[in-house]
């Protein structure tokens, strides 16, 4: 299966980041900050075809804005709870506290991810796009 | 025009530097506030009323003398230092044996540092004085009581030297105090000390004067101690939570006053750069039929920017707004909403990129 495709949400301070690590079969989302995240947005793309979501915000106590990363984190587990229920797992799902600095952590995320989707596949959603 | 606001030994730092860098200060103190007069530095006794604008553009309602006067400055300074709290006791301070001479002194002199928050100084200022004293006259026996000795840097070789001239230094919690007689528990050994001081000198509590007060005004925020808010990490140093807005000296945390100076010279040239960059950010909106009035926005906002208005609905002030999203994440009736990520908005940005991926 090479036709993976995962969604990284981030916030407008590591697109750059994200960007330059132009990774393949990924589509990224860039947000003013991680608190505007909520759970439509999250749902919306996996209904829309993406196998996996990764979250990057800042790192903790980092958030230009305060607490933009810990609304993110809250928002990412009540996200993987609803996906469990529908009968997605929520290893699809995963949230990073990423440094502008440190890609690397991106990149192995990225990868774990990689693997999780080949193990399990597409997901099985009704009316899913892809 | 940068406003400086203070008028203790950072705010004079800060106006010099900012007349330095080419801008112009001015300097604004409250009427019971005393201050330094500064020959090039306009300086306004007055309170201020209210400070709106953005970032390169505020401007500030100052009353002075009952009229009230309109200013416009491009950044503001907070410079108001930390001032010992006035205590109850009749202990001499450690400021007022720098004020006055007390190297005359004789007999058990005892050195209590055990104020809860002391001025990042107190310990050196302590020590160094106590040298100073016991190099007068060496008959005196000098006691200098606390829990931990925070001497930093290079300070701890006046540690060292007063060691090392006889000054005896007792880390001590439990200290009791009363009638003459001192009782003190010396931490390491568990043996308890009955110590007769002569002279007692205290540290004192230090306070931010009316820090409350220009907080409202300027729209940020406090910790729980009284100092303000820092920015957090990404801001960068000596910002506060609003653009535009820099808190130096020990306005913000207690330092010792060569970081004070560097601070305030800090403050003021971001100040300076800040008031040469306007900011315009978008604003989040609220729909009036929609909202429901139940305060979500206005208690999870750190910057101040929802309000109720007189309608009895939220209505988010374009000044202080930052355009991080949070309110339109929250609002349990979606009647917020923010130019571009807006809730229809961004589930289009999210079905565009998938497509664009699954392409």
């Amino acid at each position: 299966m090479n036709d993976c495709s995962i969604l990284i949400i981030c916030c407008e301070k590591m697109k750059e980041t994200v960007e330059r690590a132009s990774l393949e079969n990924s589509a990224v989302l860039a947000l003013p900050c991680l608190g505007r995240i909520d759970e439509a947005v999250i749902l919306r793309a996996f209904r829309k075809g993406a196998d996996a979501v990764i979250v990057a915000g800042c790192v903790e106590g980092n958030c230009k804005y305060n607490s933009g990363n810990y609304q993110a984190r809250r928002c990412v587990n009540e996200v993987r709870d609803i996906l469990e229920e529908i009968g997605i797992s929520g290893e699809r799902l995963e949230i990073l506290n990423l440094s502008p600095n440190q890609a690397v952590d991106l990149v192995n995320l990225f990868e774990n991810m990689k693997e999780v989707v080949l193990r399990l596949g597409h997901p099985d959603i009704l009316g899913a796009e892809r | 025009m940068i406003l400086i606001v203070g008028g203790g030994k950072s705010s004079e730092i800060a106006a010099e530097e900012v007349i330095r860098q080419g801008a112009v200060p001015l300097r604004l103190v409250l009427p019971e506030e005393t201050f330094s007069f500064l020959p090039d530095v306009e300086t306004v006794k007055g309170r201020l009323l209210s400070f709106t604008g953005v970032q390169g553009n505020f401007q500030a309602e100052i009353e002075i003398d009952r009229e009230v006067k309109k200013f416009n400055v491009g950044a503001a300074v907070i410079a108001v230092d930390e001032t010992p709290k006035v205590s109850d006791t009749d202990c001499i301070t450690l400021s007022s044996i720098l004020e006055n001479n007390y190297l005359k002194c004789s007999g058990t002199i005892v050195i209590l540092l055990d104020a809860k928050k002391p001025s990042r100084a107190s310990h050196i200022v302590a020590v160094e004085k106590a040298i100073e004293i016991k190099d007068n006259n060496p008959d005196c026996r000098i006691y200098i009581i606390t829990p931990e000795v925070r001497t930093f840097g290079l300070d701890e070789l006046e540690y060292c030297k007063a060691q090392k001239k006889g000054i005896i230094f007792i880390r001590a919690e439990d200290i009791k105090h009363s009638s003459g007689k001192m009782k003190v528990t010396d931490s390491p050994s568990g043996k308890v000390l009955d110590i007769t001081p002569d002279l007692v000198i205290t540290d004192e509590e230090q306070e931010v004067k009316n820090a409350a007060l220009w907080a409202k005004a300027f729209s940020i925020n406090l910790y729980e101690d009284g100092h303000f808010r820092l920015g957090n990490v990404s801001r960068g140093p000596v910002t506060s939570m609003r653009n535009g807005v820099f808190l130096c000296g020990t306005a913000s945390r207690a330092l010792l006053p060569r970081e004070m100076d560097t601070s305030a010279r800090a403050a003021a040239t971001r100040a300076v750069t800040a008031s040469q960059t306007p900011l315009m950010l978008n604003s989040a909106e609220v729909d009036e039929e929609k909202c429901a009035s139940c305060m979500t926005c206005v208690r999870v906002c750190l910057f101040h920017a929802p309000s109720i208005n007189e309608k009895g609905k939220s209505e988010i002030c374009r000044d202080l707004c930052q355009s991080c999203g949070l309110c339109v994440n929250l609002c349990p009736a979606s009647a917020i909403s923010f130019k571009g990520v807006s809730r229809i908005e961004l589930r289009n940005a999210v079905d565009d990129v998938l497509r664009c991926l699954h392409e």
